[in-house]
């Protein structure tokens, strides 16, 4: 049986109250950090504050003091990181005597760096699947919750790179299929628990303007009758039409498979 | 007699034909000698390599491990740093010396997937497997959190990635916290024995595993502030029964 640690009542360090400046410039990296969490009472002054720069499996600490000494802003210095660049910041409160944390900020990125499209968001990630995933002799399967963008899991024992993601045949046997189960999860399974999810706008956005379909539920229905659901399964039956429309799957030849429009293989 | 030779990388092409190369490796179960031995000097698929160290094409390795002594004088901090993304180079250093990565059972060569030869610095979890980069930079990274008992990550044959090690890389989390690889190498390092691992240190859905202590690494670090290598006694204090069978009498 798996050992679980007890929950110890850790709060969350909001990004509104630590944000990390990386220095322009500066080489190696160092970051000025501008907080206002100290003043909270759910932390003792005694209490113990570090700053952690993460990037893969590196990760460097700098010791930040105690809660109760904690300037509103402080420089820190990262030796070991050439620069800023993939960096991300944690920020860790904890009780010196127990090592007990009490406030996490997980993960912070530097504030003055704008978003690029690069680093936007993909409405679809990609992710091996883990052990929890179960996905016994399945290649794929669409992880879908309320409270996270839902994720396409493909097999980490039948894939071992994202490439036959991105071919064509990938696309045209998989992703349409993928896009029928999201829409059916956010706007049908998913109303009568409360609403749609919050990710689901996005899934709405892309249907309406990039696909071109229309009639997506602006919000969820009072009670759920079968004219709200033939309605919407014909939503979802016209935006997958229009999926496959867009990318032109029926172009998409797959041996031994498919047979070309006069008759052959 | 060995054949000193300047580091180069592969270009988008040549990354494309050392895939081929595999591909025929499986399906001859030939080592296409000639052809590999092209691919490396191919200007075609091919670059130099600014201030590019040389390396011994002829040097057979005995062990992981030895395979990690002969390079890390060679490839210093800067170098590592400077080429933590060079998907070409770190290629073109397994196909140099892809007979060593290469397992040959009853006279089949059991050729590993792709991603232990073509390096994809983008994904972490492809990026471990590969036979020089992964094991050069986990080496790194682990070096820093402990001096001994490396050898128990590292350990047997250039092309093993073995149950332990992957346990361990399988989250980045567990790789980061000192105190956490500290903690593994007391539980599981059999300096005298051959795999440098208690037996049954890696086996899955057993109590006290490294499997088990890989599963716990992200909710520890969610729930404790415990870090640095000199504070993994604390770590070990914590540890719940099932690892008492790994603990044995040990103290720390």
């Amino acid at each position: 049986m798996a050992f679980r640690f007890n929950f110890t009542g850790r709060k969350r360090v909001l990004e509104a109250e630590a944000k990390v400046h990386v220095i322009k410039d500066a080489k190696p990296l160092k970051v000025r950090l501008e907080q206002s969490f100290s003043g909270k009472n759910i932390y003792s002054p005694d209490d113990h504050v570090m700053l952690e720069a993460i990037r893969r499996t590196k990760l460097r600490r700098f010791d930040l003091g105690t809660v109760g000494n904690l300037q509103p802003e402080t420089i820190a210095d990262f030796p070991d990181f050439p620069d800023g660049k993939e960096v991300y910041y944690r920020l860790r409160i904890f009780d010196p005597a127990t090592h007990v944390l009490k406030g996490l900020a997980k993960t912070l990125k530097d504030a003055d760096k704008e978003q690029k499209p690069t680093d936007m968001e993909p409405l679809l990630p990609v992710a091996l699947s883990q052990p929890e995933d179960n996905m016994g002799s399945l290649f794929w399967k669409v992880r879908l919750d309320q409270n996270n963008n839902p994720v396409l899991v493909i097999s980490s024992k039948k894939f071992n790179s994202y490439e036959p993601v991105k071919s064509a045949e990938f696309k045209a046997l998989v992703q349409p299929e993928v896009l029928r189960q999201v829409l059916t999860y956010a706007f049908i399974l998913s109303a009568p628990a409360g609403g749609f999810p919050e990710w689901s706008a996005k899934w709405r956005t892309y249907v309406s303007v990039n696909l071109g379909v229309r009639g997506c539920p602006e919000s969820a229905p009072d009670s759920m009758d079968e004219s709200y659901i033939t309605e919407v399964s014909k939503w979802i039956e016209d935006a997958v039409r229009a999926f496959a429309d867009h990318f032109n799957l029926s172009g998409v030849s797959i041996k031994n498979l498919t047979t070309t429009e006069d008759g052959n293989e | 007699m060995s054949e000193m030779t300047k580091v180069r990388r592969f270009n988008k092409a040549g990354i494309e034909a050392v895939r081929q190369l595999l591909v025929k490796i499986r399906a001859d179960n030939d080592l296409h000698t000639e052809e590999a031995k092209a691919l490396l000097t191919d200007k075609l698929l091919t670059d130099e390599v600014k201030n590019a160290p040389e390396v011994d094409l002829e040097r057979t390795f005995t062990s992981k491990m030895d395979m990690i002594g002969y390079f890390t004088p060679i490839f210093d901090d800067g170098f590592m740093d400077r080429h933590q993304k060079d998907a070409g180079l770190w290629t073109w250093l397994a196909v140099a010396y892809y007979k060593q990565f290469l397992k040959s059972k009853n006279s089949i060569y059991q050729v590993a997937t792709d991603c232990c030869w073509i390096f994809d610095p983008e994904e972490y979890r492809f990026s471990r497997r590969h036979f020089v980069a992964g094991t050069m930079y986990l080496h790194r990274d682990f070096g820093h959190a402990v001096s001994d008992g490396l050898e128990m990550f590292f350990a047997g044959e250039p092309y093993l990635f073995g149950g332990l090690l992957d346990a361990i890389t399988y989250k980045e989390e567990f790789t980061r916290i000192p105190a956490m690889l500290q903690t593994a190498v007391w539980l599981y390092y059999k300096p005298d024995s051959a795999k440098k691992v208690k037996p049954g240190a890696a086996t899955q859905d057993k109590p006290g595993t490294v499997r088990e202590l890989a599963r716990m690494a992200d909710q520890f670090a969610m729930t404790y502030d415990i870090f640095e290598t000199e504070d993994a006694g604390k770590l070990w204090n914590l540890l719940p029964a099932q690892f008492d069978k790994f603990k044995g009498d040990a103290k720390h």
